[in-house]
């Protein structure tokens, strides 16, 4: 019984802080002293009685009976002092049982060699099915008490707080918040609001989080730090990029855990989804969520740079959102901006050219761009119409006026109108009429008879 | 008296906007010079007298292979390279401009251009100096009024012209502009009647033109969106249209897949220029697929007859595959099309010209480390012209925007109107230095042009580019990360 008080009275004086790993300079050599006391109780009476007061029951006067310097040379020892601990175990609420059946050392030879609360002994009741003392199913709270309560811990003490097995999973900062919801008493034993607002912007919208209380030395231990938003699996969903504003404007307040604001606003303009406005918005010193890196939005494919009319013109996404209107002018109002073209284009342009992929034209005049330059190299000479360049076919003559049709635009690269009038004017000349039959002259001289008269009389209009 | 009428005007300026002024002022602006040097051998048109030539029709050949059009009485013709190889630099200045007066929604944008060329016949190469932009814009949170030279973009393209636009957006999802002024030429960002299409053109417009149209977006949600757009430009002195046109483009965002539409329609000729449909949508991880179906048919101004030529279009589908292979730096891009041309009812149906086209291309690109390789090639056949030849690049990046690569590329081409084949082969040196605000750019190429026919001689040529680019000022309304 004596060896059991004993025991007893180590898991207030040594156990108390076993959790935390805290160093007891303190420490009471208990296996010097094995022979001189035979119970527990000789020293710590109060652990079986409850009373409070007197779990030490040693003095440092009492020491002094045999280190009195002729018996046993005199000890400096001050007595026990009350570790600082966040344990709120209690002898007295617990069945009796003997001391040594959490204190004694596994391989202990003799009565006193004692150690800390073996804390398995505690699982046996508290957490039947786990394993280890910070195991997943562990209650902390059973046996802590929440972190504002235990104001006698330091900062450095709650730095060295062991971290539970579960938070080492992958997926254990995606998926907290089910925890916290469960069972916030275990979260506070180690976490004030503090620990959460490092990441969540949304830190004032979330119960779980509001209920925490603020803790000083959690907010020193916490600052500066970066906020962690590990990129949860749906994210890596191949369509990502277009699934996710449904997502978002079904649970808003989930993407709010991670993104502030300007998350979104890296693709999306002022004017984008109103979903946006629902999201938090960094404060000074606060967290700013997860950053986005400007990148292409969706519609941005590969093939973008000669594809993007529509996008840009119906103005989905806002282009403005990151080009300034100079951005168009770069390729659209002429040379400066190398790169547009492929290298060496000018030697190699035709075939684009005739097939129009992209109308030339929006960039570059037919004639004071492609003619200047046909007409400077010698393609062109002058606009004149002679079968010596297109020398592919003899009746090249006859037959131009299919590949004409087809390609009048790049004929008017090297031909000016004169060249063709020679041929195909009303007014003189072989008077061949170019017109094709879905021509509405109407139409036309409804809007411009001046052009009709290029090739027509005007009693010829009539 | 004229004193008062501004002091007035000042102190209206003042009453009205006083107490919102003096909001953050500022700049931004970039500056930029280009140069590039490049030399051309040209064509020259020589001739023999027809009855020096031996052989009968139009099509004869001389001793030395060369293939000459003969017209009988007169000359017979060929063209054949010039002896001398010209020597060509373009260089440009860009200074660009935004700057906040410190009053809350003006600004006032420029971009300013000079060309320091050596004039000769490569285009726009000539000593010049010109305003892409320069216009003040006063934005209110239901109105934006501009004033100055301008540019605009709709499904009409890209137009710049001297006047004034008005976007109202009180109503959302409402956004309707209107704009009017003098017409510049599009792709030319000059007036009509000026010299460059006067010393193009016989036929070149002789007076300016005005622009006056529309435009009117609205959004369906966050999903769909289109603009409808409307202008014409009239003759100065109101004897005719030089263009009517019409565009309508939309984006929808359905489930997965993007759609894009678009047409452009010429009242004047009642033909649709552009009619498109193309979606894309990813279809696996790090899978885009991309599919389209257009039609196109040439659009003309109605100061030229070519319009009037009935030109034909052709209706093309086509389709695209990227690929950024998971868990690699590796991507790759495969595609093709398809076109066919309408029915000309035109010329000889015993000449044997091509009635449909395709091309195909394919791209991969990778990086391991700092090193990064990019290969392209593309195929191309259809009407008038063939091309099938690729580009290779191997580069080192030192830094973002700091490189260094060795560019190799070659072409086979091919003209369906003109005799003979082309093939040219090359590379060369490129880089980018960036120095903080500071962009260089150069390369350093040489090419090789064979035709396969007489007196065409070899192209060789040497080719070279040098950029620098410097931004300055703050960086309003700009968000970091973002593109220029």
């Amino acid at each position: 019984m004596k060896k059991s008080a004993l025991f007893l009275v180590l898991v207030l004086g040594i156990g108390g802080g076993a959790l935390f790993s805290v160093p007891q300079p303190d420490r009471f050599p208990h296996a010097k002293h094995a022979g001189l006391f035979p119970s527990c109780e000789g020293c710590h009476a109060g652990i079986t009685s409850g009373d409070t007061t007197a779990v030490y029951s040693v003095t440092p006067e009492t020491c002094a009976g045999c280190h009195n310097g002729t018996v046993q040379p005199v000890v400096d020892w001050a007595g026990p002092s009350p570790p600082a601990s966040n344990v709120t175990f209690s002898h007295s609420k617990h069945p009796p049982a003997p001391c040594a059946l959490c204190h004694k050392m596994p391989d202990a030879a003799a009565p006193m060699e004692i150690q800390r609360a073996n804390l398995t002994a505690c699982l046996t009741c508290h957490a039947p099915s786990a394993e280890e003392h910070q195991a997943a199913g562990v209650d902390c709270a059973k046996c802590h008490q929440p972190l504002g309560e235990a104001t006698t811990l330091t900062v450095d003490q709650i730095a060295m707080f062991p971290q539970p097995s579960d938070h080492e999973r992958d997926d254990f900062l995606s998926m907290h918040s089910s925890d916290a919801a469960e069972n916030l008493a275990r979260c506070s034993v180690c976490h004030s609001q503090d620990s959460c607002r490092r990441c969540h912007l949304n830190a004032e919208r979330i119960t779980q989080i509001q209920d925490l209380p603020r803790d000083e030395r959690v907010a020193s231990l916490v600052a500066n730090r970066p906020g962690q938003w590990p990129a949860p699996t749906s994210h890596g969903r191949f369509d990502w990029n277009e699934a996710h504003g449904a997502e978002a404007n079904e649970a808003i307040a989930t993407c709010a855990n991670c993104h502030a604001q300007p998350s979104c606003e890296t693709c999306h303009s002022d004017a984008g989804p109103a979903v946006i406005s629902e999201l938090p918005t960094p404060v000074s010193g606060g967290p700013l969520g997860v950053v986005i890196a400007a990148g292409g939005p969706p519609g941005h494919t590969p093939d973008f740079k000669v594809q993007h009319r529509s996008a840009a013109v119906a103005g989905i996404p806002n282009c403005s959102t990151c080009h300034t209107e100079t951005f168009c002018a770069d390729c659209h109002d002429g040379p400066s901006s190398p790169g547009f073209h492929p290298v060496n284009f000018v030697a190699r342009h035709g075939a684009e050219a005739f097939a129009r992929e992209t109308e030339c034209a929006t960039c570059h005049s037919s004639e004071a761009f492609c003619r200047d330059c046909h007409e400077g190299i010698g393609f062109a000479q002058g606009g004149r119409s002679n079968a010596a360049y297109h020398d592919a076919t003899d009746s090249w003559l006859i037959g131009h006026g299919r590949a004409a049709r087809q390609n009048l635009e790049t004929c008017t690269t090297c031909h000016q109108q004169s060249s063709c009038l020679r041929c195909h004017s009303a007014k003189d000349g072989w008077r061949i009429n170019p017109h094709g039959p879905d021509f509405d002259p109407d139409r036309v001289a409804d809007r411009s008879e001046m052009s009709c008269g290029i090739c027509h009389f005007s009693s010829q209009l009539d | 008296m004229k004193r008062r009428w501004l002091a007035g005007v000042a102190l209206a300026l003042a009453v009205l906007l006083g107490p919102e002024c003096l909001m953050a002022q500022g700049y931004r602006g970039e500056f930029r010079v280009a140069g590039s040097f490049l030399e051309l051998r040209g064509l020259e048109r020589d001739s023999l007298p027809e009855g020096a030539v031996a052989g009968d029709g139009v099509r004869r050949v001389l001793d030395d292979g060369t293939v000459v059009s003969c017209i009988p009485g007169e000359f017979c013709r060929w063209f054949g390279s010039v002896d001398e190889e010209e020597s060509i630099s373009v260089v440009t200045q860009d200074l660009s401009l935004v700057a906040w007066p410190g009053i809350r929604g003006l600004a006032a944008n420029v971009h300013l251009r000079g060309r320091y060329g050596t004039d000769s016949f490569w285009p726009r190469s000539g000593q010049d100096i010109e305003a892409i932009t320069a216009y003040v814009s006063y934005d209110r949170s239901d109105f934006r009024f501009r004033g100055g030279r301008l540019s605009r973009t709709s499904g009409l393209g890209y137009y710049n012209f001297d006047g004034g636009s008005v976007l109202w957006r009180g109503v959302e999802p409402l956004r309707v502009e209107a704009f009017y002024g003098w017409s510049l030429a599009r792709g030319l960002n000059a007036p009509r009647d000026g010299d460059l299409l006067r010393e193009a053109d016989d036929f070149a417009p002789d007076k300016r033109a005005r622009l006056v149209g529309f435009d009117v977006n609205a959004r369906m949600g966050n999903a769909v969106s289109g603009t409808f757009t409307y202008q014409r430009e009239m003759r100065t002195d109101q004897a005719g249209l030089y263009t009517e046109r019409m565009a309508f483009d939309a984006r929808a965002l359905v489930e997965r897949v993007t759609v894009d539409f678009s047409l452009d329609y010429d009242l004047a000729f009642d033909e649709f220029n552009e009619l498109q449909l193309r979606a894309s949508t990813p279809i696996a991880a790090g899978v885009r697929l991309a599919g389209y179906a257009r039609h196109y048919e040439p659009y003309f101004e109605l100061w030229t007859i070519w319009g009037a030529f009935t030109p034909v279009g052709y209706t093309e589908g086509g389709g695209t595959v990227f690929w950024s292979v998971p868990g690699t730096t590796l991507s790759l891009e495969g595609g093709g099309a398809y076109r066919s041309y309408e029915e000309t009812d035109a010329g000889a149906d015993f000449l044997d010209f091509e009635e449909d086209g395709w091309r195909a291309h394919g791209r991969a690109r990778w990086e391991w480390g700092d090193w990064f390789t990019d290969g392209t090639y593309r195929a191309e056949r259809g009407s008038g012209a063939a091309r099938y030849g690729g580009d290779l690049m191997v580069g080192y990046e030192f830094d973002p925007g700091t490189y260094l690569a060795v560019r190799g590329s070659s072409t086979q081409t091919f003209n369906e109107f003109r005799l003979g084949e082309q093939i040219t082969s090359g590379g060369g040196v490129e880089g980018a230095w960036r120095i903080g605000d500071i962009s260089l750019t150069g390369s350093v190429s040489g090419y090789s042009l064979s035709f396969d026919r007489a007196r065409v001689s070899d192209w060789t040529q040497t080719r070279g580019h040098i950029g620098l680019a410097y931004r300055f000022g703050s960086d309003m309304g700009s968000r970091e990360g973002g593109y220029r």
